[in-house]
């Protein structure tokens, strides 16, 4: 597990993203309040979500005097559209491609990972797979249940492009700072 | 009997692009990098899995192709159970006019699209302007060629003949101020712009990367991002995809998955890959509230069936124009409007018209083979440019010269003896004309061969002789 956690954050960060391994829920929070700082953030949005709440994510950003709101707290797209910062977690960090999967839903808008310039996601490390084969029987199993989600997404680092001299840029449409946080305390 | 020519043939447009250092610099250097990436991601699959994705591919869109009409019967009541719409349209035309339908029906004046061959081919925008629907491109590329009012001229990197310096000429007429050729600046800017095109439009439209039939899927795939924007902000999502881009099941999605990003850009995976399933559930807040996906034929049935039928497996990766001698020599532009490269030498032709369309396998190959080798669902392009030139020939599509010259090497060389003495003379005739061990010139209907290639000037003796010293040959 610990070969393909290295894997994961290798290929991330190659990709042009930052990505790191907490042991604990508690480690966590530290690189969320360092990120708030770094990145001055004042308004968020983010999912409601069993593993953010582990992670006391709601906590660490009211203490730190952030703006924020999930869809039991009235978030919307404008919210979203302003927010500085998006929390999330993923259903699945697939190693080989260092993707992160995600089944979006009433309490898992796709646009909180997705219009602020800025993303974290923080990912149980028992949630991570090896590769494609894992990542496909994930994807027809929700396709193929009785209500599947209305969208899948998959993101495999930061909203890039190509179509300026073949220059990479980065944050074009969606998020050019991307975080992906592996938090190995399973509780 | 000589077929009419289309305003421009291929081989003028191909002879000014040529001339044009700031295209062909950029066509070379894109297509070169694009080629090295390919074949870096290739070779980190390794052979073996190379070869058994290609396979799967090849052998999921036959099994596909085999029974289009039942697999897209099941495709439809899936996504129709989920509340969306599916509508069956015979051509472009039709196609435009039920996009025209539903934005006209939905009040809609706004729509945002994320990158779209399909729409290209069917001109889209033109039928939404003219429903008073205004249509903003928001794939980067797309957006500096709407802003030049031109066509792509690469199917993965659109723009890729434009240099920042077009672009910021493009985007500062646009913006009504100076925007400078920095690629941050720039793009800078069209983040901006193109984001509140997002958040207020009322249609968003994409194309399809591949469908699946099994449980009604549109999945997409964007580096940047837009289609999950087009498929999440504004409140009714359009697909519009062409008839072939079905997959059965999950398990035939996975070879197209791995191999797609790997042709196009050398990536693993694309940054956004996005499977759409139908319209938002109660309670989302994103998502739109209706989803229709517009199935377009424009004339690819005709193909199923026939020798061409292989031409409908293409995933659109542009592997074959990246690997293409004759593309890395003109662009996109010396093609046809929309689909450039070897797969559009021969789709053009076959959807569009021979009588248009059959300069492109007549004058845009070499028939060298590359594309074929290239490409990752293992379509013989070549095989089929050259039966589009027997299709040609047989329809009298060339000219008097062209015919009388090519019987006249015909009956030369299906002779042994005719043959032999053909070598000899030419042989004696190249020996005056060669300078230098190099034949650089040579007059009258020859001087349009060495025009643009020299050729080695024979040495020694004939190799027959030779064969024939050692006992190889009589």
């Amino acid at each position: 597990v610990s070969d393909l956690a290295q894997l994961f954050i290798r290929r991330w960060q190659e990709l042009g993203g930052y990505a790191q391994l907490a042991p604990t829920y508690a480690a966590a929070h530290n690189y969320l309040e360092q990120l708030l700082r770094e990145r001055r953030i004042r308004l968020a949005c983010g999912w409601d979500d069993p593993v953010l709440e582990r992670a006391s994510v709601p906590a660490v950003l009211a203490r730190a005097g952030v703006q924020y709101r999930t869809p039991a707290s009235g978030l919307t797209r404008d919210w979203c559209e302003s927010s500085e910062l998006g929390v999330t977690t993923a259903d699945l960090a697939v190693a080989e491609t260092a993707t992160l999967a995600m089944s979006f839903g009433p309490p898992r808008p796709r646009s909180a990972g997705l219009l602020p310039p800025s993303w974290l996601a923080i990912v149980p490390l028992g949630r991570l797979a090896a590769g494609r084969t894992e990542l496909l029987a994930w994807m027809a199993r929700l396709s193929r249940a009785g209500t599947p989600p209305a969208q899948i997404g998959l993101c495999s680092g930061p909203s890039s492009t190509g179509d300026i001299e073949m220059t990479l840029l980065r944050g074009v449409h969606g998020p050019g700072d991307v975080h992906a946080l592996l938090v190995e305390e399973e509780r | 009997m000589s077929s009419r020519q289309p305003p421009s043939s291929f081989r003028s447009r191909a002879i000014a692009l040529m001339k044009d250092r700031s295209v062909n610099a950029a066509v070379k250097l894109g297509t070169a990098r694009k080629v090295i990436a390919r074949l870096k991601a290739w070779g980190e699959l390794g052979e073996p899995e190379v070869a058994r994705l290609r396979a799967a591919a090849k052998a999921a869109k036959a099994k596909v192709m085999r029974d289009l009409p039942a697999y897209w019967e099941q495709f439809r009541s899936q996504v129709e159970g989920r509340g969306g719409q599916v509508r069956f349209c015979q051509d472009g035309a039709a196609a435009c006019r039920a996009v025209a339908e539903i934005a006209l029906a939905a009040g809609a004046r706004l729509a945002v699209k994320s990158k779209s061959m399909a729409t290209e081919e069917i001109h889209l925008n033109s039928a939404l302007a003219a429903a008073s629907v205004e249509a903003v491109e928001t794939d980067l590329g797309e957006f500096i060629l709407q802003l030049a009012g031109e066509t792509p001229s690469h199917i993965v990197g659109p723009a890729m003949h434009k240099n920042r310096f077009d672009v910021a000429a493009l985007f500062s007429k646009d913006a009504g101020r100076t925007i400078a050729p920095e690629p941050a600046e720039l793009l800078a800017y069209a983040r901006a712009r193109l984001r509140q095109a997002f958040v207020t439009a009322d249609i968003g439209i994409t194309g399809c990367n591949v469908a699946v039939a099994e449980t009604g899927s549109v999945c997409l795939f964007t580096n940047e991002g837009n289609a999950r924007l087009v498929t999440s902000q504004p409140r009714i999502h359009i697909v519009v995809v062409g008839i072939e881009k079905l997959v059965a099941t999950w398990e035939d999605y996975e070879p197209i998955l791995a191999l797609l990003a790997r042709s196009a850009t050398g990536q693993r995976i694309t940054a956004y890959s996005t499977v759409v399933n139908g319209p938002r559930l109660p309670g989302e807040i994103d998502g739109p509230d209706e989803m229709h996906v517009i199935v377009m034929d424009n004339g690819r049935s005709r193909l199923l069936g026939t020798p061409y039928e292989e031409a409908l497996h293409c995933i659109r990766c542009a592997s074959c124009l990246n690997v293409c001698p004759v593309y890395r020599q003109t662009g996109g532009h010396a093609y046809a409007p929309v689909y450039s490269g070897p797969i559009g030498a021969v789709l053009n032709p076959l959807l569009n018209g021979m009588e248009e369309y059959c300069d492109l396998p007549l004058h845009a190959t070499s028939l060298c083979g590359a594309c074929s080798d290239a490409c990752p669902v293992g379509i013989p392009l070549h095989e089929l440019l050259q039966k589009l030139r027997v299709q040609a020939v047989a329809e009298g599509r060339v000219s008097g010269g062209e015919r009388l010259s090519m019987r006249l090497w015909g009956w030369l060389w299906s002779s042994p003896l005719r043959y032999r003495l053909f070598a000899r003379i030419a042989r004696l005739l190249s020996l005056p004309l060669s300078r230098g061990g190099w034949l650089r010139w040579a007059p009258g209907i020859a001087a349009g061969w060495t025009a643009y290639r020299d050729l080695p000037a024979p040495r020694g003796r004939l190799l027959r002789d030779r064969m024939i010293e050692r006992g190889l040959a009589k």
